[in-house]
């Protein structure tokens, strides 16, 4: 670079040395430090842009012209909705998505989820809290526990002998799971007495009388005392439920 | 758009604003008329800019297309400039005592040759560097630095003329270096 070109960059460097940290003027500021000319010449045109941006900026704007903004501003209001456009679309979005997780979470944390949520846990149960048979000492451990306990079980079901009792956890709220043996008439069968608190479930449940679901592997006896929901699970089928009532 | 937010830009800028819109009008009544409508378009549209540390730059470039639209209207209906109906007023007998009076600096830029007058308005605000001033304008760093350097050597000329003038006491008109083409912006 030399003295003409660094004096043509030099140009564009503001008084103020607002640009000082700008690499495009780094080689042409170091110039100065070499050539004692060149630095005052760059001394005395900055002084001078200095003297001439000092007397521009102190011309001053028409009086009134600020009041007159300002009160133009009154008129120019845009419509609160344009203004914060960009935040009331987001809180649109924000309630579609409250609305899309209130009916995914009504649909996933209501009566047909958890029906089929115990289903699966009674095809998988693979192990008991408490392995006991007499029914009396299964209503003790579970009154020790968070689970639903002090619940009246149908006449039937309590005449069967226990095998044990297990609490599951399911969305964040207890069931009680209670395991039964059926050996009358030679069956050696078992079948599952869930319960869950009402409160614990959102929407309808099933009424008082037992209604009957079944799959391919399990059937299910449903009702509830309002107080409790209960599901009686077993793999004879709806007709061999139906007995204990 | 909070109102305060309006305040501070205004505070901030509506004299800066008016100084540049005064280098491409010429005229008072017209420079504040672009400075209110610049703030005028962001009351009503401000609030697109998501990044709002480009305000300085919006209003700018606000200032300067509305400008340039203006022109282009006036071109179909041209009217007299100040300068060429300049004679006709008394001339005014400069009393300045000092070497550079902000009437005068005013006065000289004016003068400047349009294509040089607004990027030095710009560089002397000292709002903007002269990258800033190059994407304002639409045009090459280069183009900005070489009329940077031109604008500057006129107006230095002008003042010397108007300071050797006020040392002389001399009456001066108003525009001496009153250029005789009309060239485009930019």
């Amino acid at each position: 670079m030399d003295n003409e070109q660094a004096k043509f960059i030099l140009g564009a460097f503001r008084p103020g040395g607002q640009d000082a940290d700008d690499p495009q003027f780094r080689e042409a500021l170091e110039m100065l430090n070499h050539d004692p000319k060149l630095a005052g010449w760059f001394e005395a045109q900055r002084a001078e842009d200095a003297d001439i941006a000092a007397q521009l900026r102190s011309a001053p704007a028409p009086p009134d012209l600020k009041r007159t903004i300002l009160a133009a501003k009154a008129v120019a209001r845009t419509p609160i909705w344009r203004r914060h456009f960009t935040a009331l679309a987001w809180a649109a979005c924000l309630a579609v998505l409250l609305c899309l997780g209130g009916i995914w979470r009504h649909a996933n944390s209501g009566y047909a989820a958890y029906h089929k949520d115990m289903v699966q846990a009674v095809i998988d149960l693979d192990s008991l809290d408490l392995r006991e048979k007499d029914l009396t000492r299964i209503d003790e451990w579970l009154d020790q526990s968070p689970a639903p306990s002090g619940f009246e079980m149908p006449d039937k079901l309590r005449d069967l002998a226990g095998l044990g009792c297990r609490v599951l956890d399911w969305k964040g709220r207890k069931v009680t799971l209670i395991c039964l043996k059926d050996d009358s008439k030679g069956l050696h069968d078992k079948v599952h007495l869930l319960v869950i608190n009402a409160n614990d479930l959102p929407g309808s449940l099933p009424g008082p009388t037992p209604e009957f679901k079944e799959n391919s592997s399990i059937a299910t006896a449903n009702w509830s005392d309002g107080k409790y929901a209960y599901i009686l699970a077993g793999h004879r089928g709806s007709r061999h439920l139906a007995g204990y009532f | 758009m909070d109102d305060p937010e309006f305040e501070e830009l205004v505070e901030r800028f509506y004299q800066p604003l008016y100084r540049f819109a005064l280098s491409l009008t010429k005229r008072e009544h017209e420079a504040c008329d672009l400075t209110q409508h610049t703030f005028y378009m962001w009351a009503t549209k401000g609030h697109q800019l998501r990044d709002r540390s480009k305000a300085k730059t919006w209003l700018f470039t606000t200032l300067l297309r509305a400008f340039l639209g203006s022109r282009r209207r006036e071109t179909r209906f041209p009217h007299h400039e100040f300068d060429q109906v300049s004679h006709e007023l008394p001339s005014q007998k400069a009393t300045v005592v000092n070497d550079l009076d902000g009437g005068i600096v005013v006065e000289a830029m004016l003068s400047v040759d349009e294509l040089y007058r607004s990027p030095l308005t710009l560089f002397y605000l000292e709002e903007h560097s002269y990258k800033e001033i190059a994407e304002l304008l639409d045009l090459p760093i280069g183009t900005v630095m070489s009329r940077l350097s031109r604008g500057k050597q006129q107006l230095r000329d002008l003042l010397r003329v108007r300071r050797d003038a006020v040392r002389g006491d001399k009456i001066v008109p108003l525009n001496p270096h009153r250029e005789t083409s009309h060239r485009q912006h930019g």
